[in-house]
């Protein structure tokens, strides 16, 4: 599907047509003035000169006897504020580098803050309130992309310390929840992607660091809770995925809705028995797949590989079970591959012109 | 089908234009050039929300974007490269839970039949279509455990080393028959192992080498390697192996070796010693090749950002590590070497971004498209 097809088939009116060229020319625009990798490394100098920044201001503090959190807090939403308002200049590479320090710094401070006001909880929960109350401010504010996909994964970083508590797994949860809910949201078209993308795959990372997090044994200890709930999460989500890329096929036919459900039994069943992060890593490439969305798919590749290697550790299922389900599953996938070598044709695209 | 970005950079030149380099005259023929690329589902929406695509024509437009997405392809590449990953992780784990219970006949009666079998229907399927380059895959796995179990059964006293090496030795064949670049990868992996394994066995424990020396050994050997690779890129004999996801695993790992050799160095206590091995100024003499060639080499010669850009960000780490560790030897608890150390990272990494945009803007489109640069 091309800008061309859509305008032979009547589709695209020959008068909208510059219109949505300049549109798509936009995206190449904005990536030409800030390539992925240049974003990358503008992110990668905040958080290194960020804990630096970070380190300067709790000794300085200290040094000025500022020891409550109302001072951390302060100074932190200050020097975010300085961060957000140079971001907003977009004079040159080495200001913005400047506003994203002094906004991870800002960050890293009013958390400290937040946290020292709330005392006696281990689970971040000043700096996930702080952060959620941010969170929206900074997005809307900022404007920049590095900017908003570190606002919302401030969130997820607050949120994470939950999963270590066990009179919080309700809003841990919840959270679990509330982030699939975004996802299917936005992967099923309901929002403008330009603007949410940030959200979106700081969400995503969020979401498969939580099944990272419930899925290790650390110290030989796993939390109980996980041991139990950890495959019904994973199939959930993996079921949200599958009615995610349901709902992208739809009006495909019969066929398409069959193999979407056997995709679904598949995943869900692999999600189930040993690898919930598997099978919602599946479920995202294949998603990725129907939104020809090669940054997704990047991204599921990483985390399929990553959870791969986590159940190759997994001590809660017996070798011989492991063994046998890999072999078994393996086996079946191999028959399809070969029966969709032997006999697999994409239907043609059906771009007759419009009446 | 659909291009991962990470591992496949210049697919994603063509199909996203994510590095365009198209100056500022160049927009009228990069406009010209949106009307046959491959939309995203993203776009279309967009194109349908903002009217343009007019509502009454969504559903059919939706339905011709949902035929257009090669699902053959899709799920012929990762059924092929699962199902064969679970079902020799699937053996292996077979052997492990079933050792003391299986005779020494049977574990190899199978090891050896799951090769044969594979082989011969990698030759049915044909080595170099896609089953026949899972097979063939399959079998050099299976050649590996086999050497591991003829190791176990008959306490060869062999060192890991020399069953890594037998390994890389005996898989080539399975590896040369199929030219299947992720099987190169991996034999290039076995081949590394048994370097470490042989470095760590052999040469450490007899004082021929220090671990400085050996990673700079690793890192020269990966970086052979890519050269080797980059100059294949012209021959057309060697077509199925531009594809641009080996270039960007090669060089992260060359420059992971050499950098490793100064980060142990950065951050080990004796780094400011009177008596620096020799091995450390072999490794930043090798570094310094490695980067400035890297830089030239993806600036000048063989145009691609995004080689460029893993050079000049190792760069940048390795500097800013520098000077944190040097301005906060001394001064660790006061907060002004944190604030110099803070100043010199934004420096340092809005510098490396700088250079990144300056020579991603400046290399002109026909660089862009050497031989064997597209896929």
């Amino acid at each position: 599907m091309t800008l061309r097809e859509l305008k032979e088939s009547g589709w695209l009116a020959d008068e909208n047509l510059a219109e949505a060229r300049q549109w798509l020319c936009q995206d190449r625009e904005e990536e030409k003035r800030l390539p992925w990798i240049a974003r990358f490394s503008l992110g990668l100098g905040a958080w290194f000169a960020g804990i630096f920044m970070i380190a300067f201001l709790v000794l300085l503090l200290d040094d000025g006897r500022v020891e409550d959190g109302v001072g951390y807090l302060a100074v932190g939403l200050v020097i975010l504020a300085i961060g957000i308002a140079v971001i907003r200049l977009r004079k040159n590479i080495f200001l913005d580098q400047l506003a994203l320090v002094l906004s991870f710094a800002g960050y890293g401070m009013a958390s400290i803050g937040a946290e020292e006001m709330w005392p006696g909880y281990s689970e971040f929960h000043g700096a996930l309130v702080l952060s959620l109350l941010l969170c929206p401010l900074v997005y809307w504010l900022s404007g920049h992309v590095v900017l908003r996909f570190m606002s919302v994964g401030w969130s997820w970083f607050a949120f994470l310390g939950f999963a270590f508590s066990d009179e919080s797994l309700g809003i841990y949860l919840a959270g679990l929840s509330v982030g699939l809910a975004f996802v299917v949201v936005a992967l099923s078209g309901r929002i403008r992607m330009r603007r949410w993308r940030p959200a979106l795959l700081s969400t995503l990372f969020g979401l498969f660091t939580a099944m990272w997090v419930m899925s290790v044994e650390t110290h030989g200890y796993r939390d109980p809770f996980f041991r139990e709930a950890y495959p019904a999460i994973g199939t959930v989500m993996v079921l949200g995925f599958s009615c995610l890329l349901w709902w992208l096929e739809r009006g495909s036919g019969t066929k398409s809705t069959l193999a979407v459900a056997v995709f679904a039994l598949v995943a869900g069943t692999i999600g189930y028995f040993g690898g919930p992060g598997v099978g919602v890593a599946l479920g995202l490439m294949a998603v990725a797949h129907a939104r020809r969305d090669p940054w997704l798919s990047s991204i599921a590749v990483i985390a399929l590989t990553g959870f791969l290697i986590l159940f190759y550790y997994y001590l809660g299922v017996s070798l011989m079970t492991k063994s046998l389900s890999l072999m078994a599953t393996g086996a079946a996938t191999l028959v399809l591959c070969a029966v969709v070598t032997k006999n697999g044709k994409n239907p043609k695209p059906s771009t007759e012109p419009a009446a | 089908m659909l291009p991962c970005p990470i591992f496949d950079v210049h697919r994603w030149v063509e199909a996203d234009s994510l590095f365009s380099m198209k100056g500022t005259d160049a927009i009228t023929e990069g406009e010209s050039a949106e009307m046959d690329r491959p939309l995203s589902r993203s776009e279309l929406e967009h194109l349908v929300r903002s009217g343009l695509v007019p509502q009454e024509h969504a559903d059919r437009a939706f339905a011709a974007f949902r035929d257009a997405v090669d699902w053959v392809s899709w799920l012929r590449l990762w059924t092929g490269a699962i199902g064969a990953t679970f079902l020799l992780a699937g053996v292996m784990f077979f052997f492990a839970h079933n050792w003391q219970e299986l005779s020494p006949l049977v574990r190899f009666g199978v090891l050896e039949a799951g090769i044969v079998v594979t082989v011969i229907g990698a030759a049915l399927a044909r080595f170099r279509s896609a089953v026949g380059q899972w097979l063939l895959s399959a079998a050099s796995v299976l050649t590996g455990v086999l050497i591991a179990v003829y190791g176990q059964v008959y306490q060869t006293g062999a060192d890991a080393y020399e069953v890594f090496a037998l390994w890389s030795v005996l898989m080539l064949a399975w590896v040369a028959m199929a030219r299947f670049p992720p099987l190169w990868v991996f034999w290039l992996v076995i081949v590394e192992t048994a370097l470490m394994l042989y470095a760590g066995q052999v040469l450490m424990p007899d004082e021929m080498a220090d671990w400085s020396l050996v990673m700079s050994g690793m890192g020269l050997v990966t970086f052979g390697f890519l050269a080797l690779w980059e100059w294949l890129q012209g021959k057309d004999r060697f077509a199925d192996f531009r594809q641009d996801w080996i270039r960007s695993v090669m060089l992260v790992a060359g420059l992971f070796w050499l950098s490793a050799v100064l980060w142990r160095w950065i951050f080990d206590f004796g780094y400011r010693s009177e008596t620096l091995e020799a091995s450390r100024w072999i490794g930043l003499a090798l570094w310094l090749a490695a980067v400035g060639g890297g830089i030239f080499f993806y600036t000048r010669v063989r145009p691609s950002v995004l080689g460029m850009s893993l050079c000049v960000l190792d760069v940048a780490v390795i500097v800013a590590c520098t000077f944190g560790r040097v301005l906060l030897e001394d001064t660790w608890d006061e907060p002004v070497g944190w604030l110099i150390a803070a100043i010199l990272a934004i420096g340092i990494f809005g510098g490396a971004t700088a250079v990144i945009l300056r020579f991603a803007k400046g290399l002109p489109d026909d660089e862009e498209s050497q031989p064997g640069e597209v896929v």
